[in-house]
């Protein structure tokens, strides 16, 4: 049964105890909290050479004159940040078809410090804005910010592209290459640094903690909106100040161009700055020591033989961690032995839940019992084994947290599901679930914002643990998801883009309704088959296999499906269109908190490609990502974008609240979704939630086993 | 042609409205409706510091479940506590904001003992020196203090390294090595609740960089720290623990 001692594990969370040990992490200087109109950190439109705090993520909307703008920044490493950007420019189009319609659009910035800032020297930053667009915002731009004193700084810059619009100094290589930008999703790499460059400049004044006065001599002369008629460029000088409401909530106002005032609010957050103080849940269970040895009734194993005792053993058991949010799925006892199999619904940190459980366990089982063994089980599939002596539990409960690690060992579980007959009681296998939902769809090519507001009504009824059937229908309440009148042109099969046409026909819709059979074929093996209809626009049936050693960073997986596409009304019905869909998946943890993934297969189109995935990942849950697929459909068959790609947050609510909770809000922000590139949605995906059970998951969180 | 897609939409702003609609999730699946009952929490507790700021509060309901912002009158709350219970029990009052909580042994394991609160805060001694809380967010999840105690309850002057520890903001475990003294500073009899007894005043001042504190202990001849004021950690501060009964 066991395998490999996960040794890696130890010293991963030996690893994180040393880097605690010097509490400060590597500072660049030089920060700030002060963000644009556009979204990134610096002065009122102009960049500086500042960064944002690291891991910062920054939600911000401004509006200015015409232009509104709704950017996401996030600063992925100490020295580089990127940002996603929605613009709305009002009546931008003065001719053609859209003579009269705003003008929306997307785009990506970087920027990287190159040198810090040193006692004579400034900082330096590059960044380039609008790289991946349609580049109406293309520009780049080398930056240099020198403090002078605590409160002031002096910035000053020289930009590229739309950063050379006004009073151009020079220029590199001749005047800037054109560049098609056709239906974007292209590098415009070829105009990088090229034709004309402008000075830009600026001052920022810190009045205290929560006010910042900004100045600055900007080079965007605003030369295509003027040309358009949409705003008045009188002047190139700026004025801005910034407020911090709170750590987390910054607002800004502005005096934009001579002509214009501006303001924007700023969300900070920060996996590194939970929103609450942890631990606020409720002190666990002292440890019970066993008496001493000379007890002898207390030490005595007739229990064993009497099956009335393993009874009230269990049921106790069962109560207790019941009221932990722990369900036991199954407890065997020996002499001097207990095998549990949980399934923790409750705590973030497995090694919380194994601590708790281990809590309990020492006041509910004879003096005899000296080995716990404690397998974490989801969807009926054991997943690791923790294994520990009862006299280290006791002899160690109030040491620090690692002296426990090295007295514990976690194996991979026992390959085999669990069964009707293990499970102590019965009665937690039917659950449901009566709740409102929220729908939010963003940024379609005619309205920034869509929404759908109703009622949710689901259920689960788990057949055995491993077993399970899920459905949902929803009904709408109120929402404009469906009002939307853009004409579907695009030329490969809908199998995304007749959304509206869902959201109008589809209430009530079935949300999805599966059968789920989760099993495991052999050692590091996990397999799920589902059928059913699988999600809000396809139905029909998808199997899967996972390859994860329980201490590997490097997992393979393998998923085939044949669906068939539902009808507009969500109930019973399907489409014509039915497709084979697959992709193999290797997925790789790097253990420096980024971890990549790969899809490689065919898509719900019938197109081909892969899917390339980077994720930065937070020990307390957090992640953050981006990913883009690619497949053989042209850039003009795929549409606006050219391809699909897009960024992925997941924020754990134990973050948010202070209190254990396993759920997460996560959010997949995606460009533009089209019909290329687009995968199945499938409920139970075996990496997702296998990988919460495996290694990692104790490493980085062993010291809540004793909270 | 839908742009930003959210793959588990933003659920939170939808339980926001919810609750403004005046409609509560319900159901067995914890996970499904876990969000809606949260906000609904939240809000209901933005509405509640809006109307105590407004109005008078709710401290009467707080005092109640054994965690009260002000103590009114201490002589009421010691008679109180006493009578609640006939074994040992204690109050603990967190000094920076004069919270409090009434305290009772739940658990022991050699010579700790893990006193708890109604409300669900946990508080573990070692012969009386802090090694330990839980439930106050931000605890001192453990700690290395055996030559702290051992001078404590011998009443010696003495200079020793404490060491605790915390857990992070990522949830990692992080070290606080403190260079600690320990003396002796005079005599006083300590009458409070059932307590009566000539106890030693001992200061421990301990630093570590820019973080440094003093705790007081109050001990009896017999070792027992009457009464302390004990420091938790950089965010919760200290805390005055009274023994009223021993």
């Amino acid at each position: 049964m066991t395998t490999a001692r996960v040794d890696y594990i130890k010293y991963a969370a030996l690893g994180l105890l040393a880097t605690a040990a010097t509490p400060a992490q590597a500072q660049l200087g030089t920060e700030t909290t002060s963000y644009t109109l556009f979204g990134t950190p610096g002065l009122i439109l102009m960049p500086t050479a500042e960064v944002a705090a690291d891991s910062e993520l920054a939600f911000s909307y401004s509006q200015f004159g015409p232009n509104a703008n709704g950017t996401l920044t996030f600063q992925i490493l100490p020295r580089l940040s990127g940002s996603f950007r929605y613009t709305k420019l009002d009546n931008f189009w003065a001719s053609g078809p859209l003579r009269g319609q705003d003008f929306f659009d997307r785009s990506f910035d970087l920027q990287y410090r190159i040198l810090n800032e040193s006692k004579y020297l400034p900082a330096v930053s590059v960044g380039i804005r609008d790289f991946i667009g349609t580049g109406i915002y293309s520009s780049e731009y080398v930056v240099a910010t020198k403090s002078i004193g605590d409160k002031l700084r002096v910035h000053g810059g020289l930009g590229w592209g739309r950063l050379a619009s006004h009073n151009p100094i020079g220029n590199i290589g001749g005047p800037r290459p054109d560049w098609d930008a056709g239906k974007g999703g292209t590098l415009n790499f070829s105009q990088w640094f090229r034709g004309d460059f402008a000075p830009f400049a600026g001052l920022s004044y810190k009045v205290n903690d929560k006010l910042t006065f900004k100045a600055e001599y900007s080079s965007d002369a605003f030369t295509v909106e003027e040309r358009r008629g949409t705003l008045e460029y009188n002047s190139p000088f700026n004025f801005g100040i910034d407020y911090e409401v709170s750590p987390a909530f910054h607002l800004n106002a502005s005096y934009v161009a001579g002509s214009m005032f501006g303001a924007g609010l700023t969300i900070r957050l920060n996996p590194r700055k939970p929103q609450a103080r942890s631990g606020n849940e409720k002190a666990p269970l002292p440890v019970k020591p066993r008496p001493s040895r000379a007890d002898s009734v207390a030490w005595s194993t007739d229990w064993v033989s009497t099956p009335e005792d393993h009874a009230d053993i269990q049921r106790v058991v069962s109560d207790a961690l019941g009221k932990e949010g722990i369900r036991l799925k199954a407890l065997a006892l020996t002499a001097t032995r207990a095998e549990l199999k949980i399934d923790n619904k409750r705590y973030n940190s497995q090694p919380q839940a194994i601590g708790r459980t281990a809590r309990i366990l020492t006041h509910a089982l004879p003096a005899s019992v000296e080995s716990f063994e404690i397998t974490v089980t989801q969807n009926g599939i054991p997943l690791s084994t923790v294994t520990m002596r009862r006299s280290d539990i006791e002899r160690l409960e109030h040491a620090p947290a690692i002296d426990m690690y090295q007295r514990v060992t976690i194996d991979e579980a026992a390959p085999s599901a669990l069964r009707n007959s293990d499970l102590p009681n019965h009665d937690t296998r039917f659950t449901w679930a009566l709740a409102p939902y929220l729908a939010l769809s963003f940024f379609d090519p005619s309205s920034p914002v869509r929404g759908d507001f109703g009622l949710r009504f689901s259920a689960k009824y788990e057949l055995t643990p491993n077993i399970i059937l899920s459905g949902a229908v929803q009904k709408s309440i109120f929402g404009n998801l469906d009002d939307d009148t853009y004409l579907n042109t695009s030329v490969l099969p809908h199998v995304r883009t007749d959304g509206a046409l869902y959201a109008q026909q589809g209430d009530p819709a079935i949300e999805h309704l599966t059968a789920s059979w989760y099993e495991r074929p052999g050692k590091n093996l996990y397999s799920r088959v589902t059928v059913g209809y699988l999600e809000k626009m396809f139905g029909g049936v998808s199997a899967e296999l996972l390859w994860k050693p329980v201490d590997s960073p490097l997992a393979i997986g393998a998923e085939v499906a044949w669906v068939k596409q539902r009808d507009y009304d969500q109930l019973f019905g399907f489409r014509d269109y039915d497709v084979v869909t697959g992709h193999v998946s290797a997925y790789y943890d790097f253990g420096n908190g980024f971890s990549t993934r790969v899809d490689a297969g065919r898509y719900l189109a019938g197109d081909y490609g892969a899917t390339f995935s980077v994720d930065r990942t937070f020990a307390n849950g957090w992640k953050v990502g981006g990913y883009f697929t690619k497949t053989n459909v042209s850039a003009e068959d795929f549409g606006e974008g050219s391809f699909d790609k897009g960024i992925r947050i997941s924020i754990p609510f134990e973050w948010a609240l202070g209190t254990p909770s396993k759920s997460e809000s996560s959010a997949q922000l995606r460009s533009l979704e089209r019909d290329g590139g687009a995968r199945l949605q499938v409920d139970g995906r075996l990496f997702d939630w296998v990988e919460d059970g495996h290694g990692d998951a104790y490493a980085g969180r062993w010291g809540k086993f004793w909270r | 042609m839908l742009g930003f897609h959210l793959t588990q939409p933003l659920r939170a702003a939808g339980f926001a409205l919810c609750a403004v609609v005046g409609l509560t999730a319900c159901g067995s699946d914890a996970q499904e409706i876990e969000l809606s009952k949260v906000t609904g929490d939240f809000l209901k507790q933005a509405s509640g510091k809006l109307t105590s700021k407004v109005g008078k509060g709710k401290s009467d309901a707080k005092a109640a479940t054994g965690q009260s912002a002000a103590p009114a009158d201490p002589n009421v709350l010691v008679a109180k506590a006493l009578a609640a219970t006939d074994g040992p029990i204690a109050i603990v009052v967190r000094l920076d904001t004069n919270a409090v909580l009434a305290m009772n042994p739940v658990g022991r394991n050699g010579d700790h003992v893990t006193w708890g609160s109604a409300p669900g805060q946990g508080i573990t001694y070692n012969r009386g020196v802090m090694t330990n809380t839980r439930g106050l967010g931000e605890d001192l999840m453990s700690s290395r203090i055996d030559a702290a105690v051992s001078a404590i309850t011998s009443r010696n002057d003495a200079d020793y390294t404490r060491v605790h520890y915390y857990l992070g903001d990522l949830g990692q475990t992080t070290e606080l090595r403190l260079n600690c003294a320990l003396r002796r500073s005079g005599t006083e009899k300590v009458v409070v609740g059932n307590i009566d007894e000539a106890a030693a005043i001992l200061k421990e001042t301990c630093r570590k960089d820019e973080i440094s504190f003093t705790n007081i202990y109050w001990v009896d001849g017999k070792g027992r720290v009457l009464k302390s004021s004990q420091w938790v950690g950089q965010r919760i501060g200290s805390l005055a623990i009274q023994n009223l009964r021993l």
